[in-house]
């Protein structure tokens, strides 16, 4: 006889009080959402939800689709909090199912086998080939430069490789360290470095031209 | 040092990780570099532009959704929960083993002992006869003398046979 407890969920949108969970760590909220503690979870919700959007978001570069996948993490967290290990840092727990589904996410976009052939074909190369060096030669136009230089660094940004990408955010947007961005990619840190050197160097390539 | 020797370990560098002998190496190259100093302005500087852009939100209804969510999915079981089930389930289990070992007791005790069944026959103590009892009534006897003795009693305590004499007289 199953004595499964079913949890009162309250509204989320009411206005949290401020106070329970202040100052506490991230595993003092988690141990409180197991116990029970329904503003815990909206805690975490809270605490996490704008940085995941925007990780997700500059890893697959749709907003709409990064809001639905950050709901999809969250949904995957409160299903699953009572297996997380309360020993690891819960960031890198739910940045590594965040970076899995926004994986998937890539991967599934590419439902032709030729181009999801041509994208691992590109990855390859771009781990790969010869590190480029800057042109200096080309000035572009300057009026161009200033208007569109927020769009020049997304655009960027999103012309690297996926797997160069994800890194590339962990590190320069979200502050992860090295070991934690092997541990949420599932990579060993010498992968790491290589894939963020690449990632800096690609980076650097498109917009060194563009500054004077 | 050259150009790809210094990118080549740029994310070591730009990250600390090299130890001072390096670093200093690379400071000197930048130094001297101009193309190698504009790719590190422009990685510095795209890094700080991305950081500087607004935060994407999300938006209004966010919330409600994702509650809609949650409460259209099954039901999360916390620890407590599921230890107070494995409990149960062990406690059943217990339950369920000891009635078998009663009913086991039971089938096993009928051939020499009916606990229900009609009034067993008088035992009269003499001082010469031996009182015939057997082994499985004798242990209930004793357990039943000692209640009595003690003056607890069950609510419902079935006799095997009357209390022995000295049993009765010493109350």
């Amino acid at each position: 006889m199953a004595l499964a407890t079913r949890e009162v969920l309250r509204p989320l949108t009411r206005p949290v009080p401020a106070g329970p969970f202040d100052g506490l760590d991230d595993s003092a909220v988690v141990r409180a959402s197991l116990e029970g503690e329904d503003r815990a979870f909206t805690e975490l919700v809270v605490r996490y939800q704008t940085r995941l959007l925007n990780f997700i978001y500059r890893t697959i570069g749709d907003r709409e689709r990064a809001e639905d996948l950050v709901q999809e993490v969250f949904v995957r967290v409160y299903r699953h909090l009572h297996r997380f290990d309360q020993g690891k840092k819960f960031s890198t727990w739910i940045y590594t199912i965040a970076s899995n589904l926004a994986k998937n996410e890539l991967r599934n976009r590419s439902r032709s086998p030729l181009v999801y052939f041509q994208a691992l074909k590109k990855e390859w190369e771009a781990d790969h080939r010869p590190l480029q060096f800057e042109d200096v030669s080309s000035k572009p136009d300057d009026l161009y430069r200033k208007r569109h230089l927020r769009e020049l660094v997304e655009w960027s940004v999103e012309r690297l490789p996926e797997h160069h990408r994800v890194v590339f955010v962990l590190r320069e947007l979200e502050g992860k360290s090295y070991e934690e961005i092997a541990e949420i990619t599932g990579c060993n840190l010498g992968t790491v470095k290589s894939r963020l050197n690449r990632a800096r160097n690609s980076f650097a390539t498109i917009i060194a031209p563009q500054l004077d | 040092m050259d150009c790809s020797q210094f990118r080549g370990a740029y994310s070591d560098f730009v990250d600390g990780l090299l130890d001072e002998r390096d670093e200093v190496a690379r400071f000197r190259h930048l130094a001297e570099c101009r193309s190698c100093r504009r790719f590190h302005e422009a990685v510095q500087w795209g890094a700080e532009q991305l950081r500087r852009q607004p935060q994407v939100l999300p938006s209004g209804d966010f919330r409600d959704r994702l509650e809609r969510r949650l409460r259209a999915g099954p039901v999360r079981r916390t620890p407590a929960a599921r230890a107070w089930s494995s409990a149960a389930a062990t406690l059943m289990g217990f339950t369920v083993a000891a009635a078998a070992l009663f009913a086991f007791d039971v089938v096993r005790a009928r051939p020499t002992t009916a606990l229900f069944a009609g009034d067993p026959p008088p035992i009269i103590p003499t001082p010469f006869a031996p009182v015939a009892r057997s082994a499985g009534t004798d242990v209930v006897a004793r357990a039943l003398l000692r209640f009595e003795a003690s003056g607890d009693s069950f609510a419902v305590q079935p006799r095997l046979h009357p209390a022995p004499l000295a049993a009765r007289t010493s109350r």
